[in-house]
């Protein structure tokens, strides 16, 4: 049996980048960069601390599960976390608050997939866990995103 | 887990002393960037700081551990942000001089050589263990390549308006 770890993770990488691109966004490319940076940095040190630290959420050590896992958190994750705050700032009422709910879901679920299919081994660990985890993820990436949407200024010197 | 020291000692003090001097430069600097690109000038190095040293030294291998043992401790999460001066005054003095764009590869050259002499003196002193076959010279290419998109982001950034994207990126 072939490793499908990767191609099916980068599979689902690139349908996340293709929902991504063709979103409307009211954020501008200083905020996408931004977010992706902090979210980024986010999402590394809370799964490494999980991995190494507490050891709740372990990481599957073979070349394919791992790399599969590392596009997961590099794209997949961040991305999806991007487009709750882009629903923050774009829409109102229903339709911020559905697509707030359906990535909420999709984190989820896709994070139950990984540990399913042997990529993530967790122990001492379950959904309660996994909820409250990436509801705090989506509340930090929004709150950074409107910390950074406060900066202003201009330039006090060009030399 | 691994243990390399039970002291607060060079590495710590090589940690803090790096990010306060950093930290000091960057505000001391005339403000040359708007705040939002500043900031991102400043997150670019410390994300390539937690993207390397959380994904390629911790899974499949580990390349490497940082500082005192191969945990995730409040020191490690403290020398990452001592990455952003680096990237900040990258772009800073990127700017200011004003470099062409035909010396773009010799600008990357000599801050990959500076980047390789720091990392040198940081392994010295115990922030870096290296293992599993790792050593200093595969941090060259490494550098080259991640100050080859630090410089793609500055043209991404530049001339970027603060303005909704809409669709596509």
């Amino acid at each position: 049996m072939p490793a499908l770890s990767l191609p099916l993770c980068v599979l689902c990488a690139w349908l996340v980048i293709v929902v991504f691109y063709l979103v409307p966004k009211k954020l501008s490319l200083l905020d996408l960069i931004f977010l992706y940076f902090a979210v980024g940095i986010c999402i590394t040190s809370t799964f490494t601390y999980l991995d190494v630290d507490a050891h709740t959420s372990t990481v599957s050590r073979s070349l394919d599960k791992s790399l599969a896992v590392i596009v997961c958190r590099v794209v997949t994750i961040p991305l999806l976390l991007i487009l709750t705050a882009n629903a923050v700032r774009s829409w109102t009422g229903m339709r911020r608050w559905g697509t707030l709910f359906a990535v909420f879901i999709m984190l989820t679920a896709f994070d139950t997939l990984l540990g399913a299919v042997g990529m993530i081994t967790y122990h001492h660990r379950g959904l309660f866990d996994v909820v409250v985890m990436y509801a705090a993820f989506i509340a930090f990436t929004n709150l950074v995103a409107w910390w950074f949407s406060t900066l202003k200024g201009k330039v006090v010197s060009r030399r | 887990m691994k243990v390399y020291d039970h002291h607060f000692n060079a590495n710590e003090w090589f940690v803090i002393g790096a990010l306060c001097v950093g930290v000091v430069v960057v505000c001391v600097l005339p403000r040359r960037f708007p705040p939002k690109r500043a900031v991102i000038y400043y997150m670019t190095g410390v994300f390539c700081g937690f993207f390397f040293d959380h994904t390629l030294s911790v899974i499949p291998v580990s390349f490497y551990d940082v500082n005192d043992t191969s945990q995730f401790q409040f020191i490690d999460f403290l020398s990452y942000w001592m990455y952003g001066p680096v990237s900040y005054l990258f772009f800073y003095v990127y700017g200011h001089l004003d470099i062409k764009p035909v010396f773009n590869p010799l600008y990357i050259l000599c801050w990959s050589s500076v980047s390789v002499g720091v990392e040198w003196v940081a392994v010295r002193v115990g922030v870096f263990h290296y293992q599993n076959g790792y050593n200093l010279g595969y941090s060259f290419p490494i550098y080259l390549l991640v100050q080859s998109v630090w410089l793609l982001i500055w043209y991404k950034t530049r001339d970027a308006l603060d303005t909704p994207l809409q669709r596509g990126l």
